[in-house]
């Protein structure tokens, strides 16, 4: 269904698959950041501070003489894991709650919801500061809070097309044949859930990458990991010192990031929606 | 409800933390006879619930603890630091509501026309932009490359000191152009891309169907009748939307070095100064309840049925 002729052909249109390329980009660097990047990229003294971009250093080497290229490679793999790790506990989360919350209705459809609500109310960003303060800053917690916090948004998507999905004529079908709750819930409604569900866990990734850059940026990211937000705020102090290529790279980098999650997310959503 | 939960998120987590709360609280560097000191006044000797609910009664008195690193009351600290927060985020957000609702229902006017494609994949583009790049963006090129605007601060030192009110005015205005520039192209960007999609929802329903067929004027179904119904939504999902508010106003006075809120945070952070943390965490706590209510209020306003289920 999701696959179907008509939605490849859909996808086949070139200029939907631009957003592709900054996604497969990303990748690239991600899985092979050991082969392509030229030094380690927090290694510090592996040329001179503040060379501006050449054929030695790309991107040139901020301050402490660290090459800002290998950050922006090593970064990419950062920026990945926590996007995805985020999405998929995000994601985990809102299956369940909202597979049980849309199918069984009632009692239990109202407490959840009600708990999702307040859950969406959380400032996440400013919570995620606290709990990286009190529980130390690696990425592991980042990744694991991010992710315990990410999911209403998706959990009320899944809800509303559970809702509908209920009321169709093959999951009654299923219900008058004896087939247990589990096994509609399961074969017969999640498999009609991910559509709508798959372009909300794209924009959720891009968000996780978003907020991790801002977490790295004020200086709570991981002290042992490259990070984009790290580079940037590395370089938002060289700045005055006419030292724009910090600045430039890593943020174009996120920049194009997270506009290819969303596109494609929104695209994806596009599609999908008229193949519903 | 947010309030009450964040209190008591902070208490599970404080007391679930690695260590003793005690001196959690008290900081790094405190004596012992000071952590004894915070033992007592938390009450940190007492059972579980009992000292949550000292916990919350003490907050709620206004005793939000003492910042090791101001050595002052946390909540003087934050009282401080919030009118420049509210100058700043309340700025970008009237420039915001303004532009973003506009333009999201110019581009929600003829959905899939050249002029829509444009201004979504501006809005798109917008949306995807880490403020605090834009920032850094901005202040390389308006305030490093070509010297038009201060690149942070609040108020020229010399200007605070010899000007007068209509002096320090202006000077505070020159800088808040930028960061207000690029807080406020991420708030429109949230609103333009809710309207747009809210109003294209509202424009295929029947009665604006029924509308066009009596021949009202496409300007007036736009403004007045789609508009108006797709007021609730806008609020409803902008008011969800709080959280990237948030995040984006501490990032932007990072970059700026603005003496608000967000830059007070970081510099909590920095020095671990948890009472301080804590206190900004339960002042945000504060404010979604805040914006939750007026959101509530608003919808009232626009929707009677709203109204009388509110008073009902």
């Amino acid at each position: 269904m999701l696959l179907s002729k008509k939605n490849l052909k859909i996808i086949r249109d070139p200029v939907l698959l631009i957003p592709l390329i900054p996604f497969m980009l990303v990748l690239f660097f991600a899985v092979f950041a050991e082969l392509i990047s030229p030094y380690p990229p927090l290694k510090t003294g592996v040329g001179p501070a503040l060379s501006p971009p050449s054929l030695r250093h790309y991107m040139g080497t901020d301050q402490i003489g660290s090459d800002i290229f290998s950050q922006v490679i090593y970064g990419s793999r950062t920026a990945l894991i926590v996007g995805v790790g985020t999405g998929l506990i995000a994601l985990f989360l809102a299956l369940i709650i909202g597979l049980v919350a849309g199918y069984y209705g009632g009692f239990a459809d109202n407490l959840l919801m009600r708990f999702t609500d307040l859950f969406l109310s959380i400032p996440i960003f400013i919570f995620l500061i606290f709990v990286l303060v009190v529980f130390g800053n690696s990425l592991i917690n980042l990744i694991i809070v991010l992710g315990l916090l990410s999911w209403p948004i998706m959990t009320r998507i899944v809800r509303s097309q559970t809702l509908s999905i209920r009321e169709r004529e093959f999951v009654v079908a299923a219900k008058a044949i004896g087939e247990s709750d589990k096994s509609i819930i399961f074969r017969e409604i999640l498999p009609n859930v991910w559509p709508a569900v798959i372009p909300a866990f794209l924009l959720e990734i891009s968000i996780a990458i978003l907020v991790e850059s801002g977490i790295s940026f004020i200086g709570l990211g991981d002290p042992n990991v490259a990070s984009w937000g790290k580079t940037l705020a590395m370089a938002s102090r060289a700045l005055y010192a006419g030292a724009w290529w910090g600045a430039l790279f890593p943020g174009l980098m996120l920049f194009l990031t997270i506009l290819s999650f969303n596109m494609l997310g929104d695209q994806l959503e596009k599609v999908l929606s008229r193949s519903l | 409800m947010i309030i009450i939960m964040i209190m008591i998120l902070t208490f599970i987590l404080i007391n679930m933390a690695p260590g003793d709360p005690a001196a959690l609280l008290a900081g790094e560097a405190a004596s012992p006879q000071y952590i004894e000191t915070i033992r007592k006044a938390y009450g940190l000797d007492k059972p579980p619930l009992e000292r949550m609910i000292i916990y919350m009664y003490n907050l709620l008195k206004g005793e939000w603890g003492y910042s090791i690193a101001y050595q002052a009351p946390v909540l003087t600290v934050i009282l401080q630091r919030l009118p420049q927060t509210l100058l700043l985020v309340g700025t970008s957000l009237t420039i915001a509501i303004f532009i973003g609702i506009r333009v999201g229902i110019i581009s929600a006017s003829k959905p899939n026309s050249r002029l829509d494609i444009t201004l979504n994949t501006l809005i798109l583009g917008s949306y995807s932009l880490p403020v605090f790049w834009l920032g850094l963006m901005l202040i390389m090129l308006l305030s490093v490359q070509i010297p038009l605007f201060p690149s942070g601060g609040l108020i020229d030192v010399k200007v605070a000191i010899t000007g007068n009110i209509i002096d320090k005015a202006l000077n505070i205005l020159w800088h808040m152009i930028l960061p207000v520039f690029a807080l406020s192209i991420i708030y429109i960007a949230i609103y333009a891309r809710v309207t747009r999609s809210v109003v294209i929802d509202v424009m295929k329903s029947n009665f604006i169907k029924a509308a066009i067929a009596r021949g009202v004027p496409y300007k007036r179904i736009l403004y007045v009748y789609a508009f108006r119904n797709a007021l609730i939504p806008v609020i409803a999902v902008a008011g969800a939307q709080f959280g990237l508010i948030v995040a984006g106003a501490v990032l932007t006075e990072t970059v700026f070095s603005w003496p608000g809120i967000g830059t007070l945070l970081v510099q909590a952070v920095n020095y671990r100064d948890y009472p301080l943390v804590i206190g900004i965490l339960i002042l945000v706590g504060i404010s979604v309840a805040i914006s939750n209510f007026v959101a509530d209020l608003l919808m009232s306003r626009v929707d009677p049925r709203i109204r009388s289920r509110l008073l009902g």
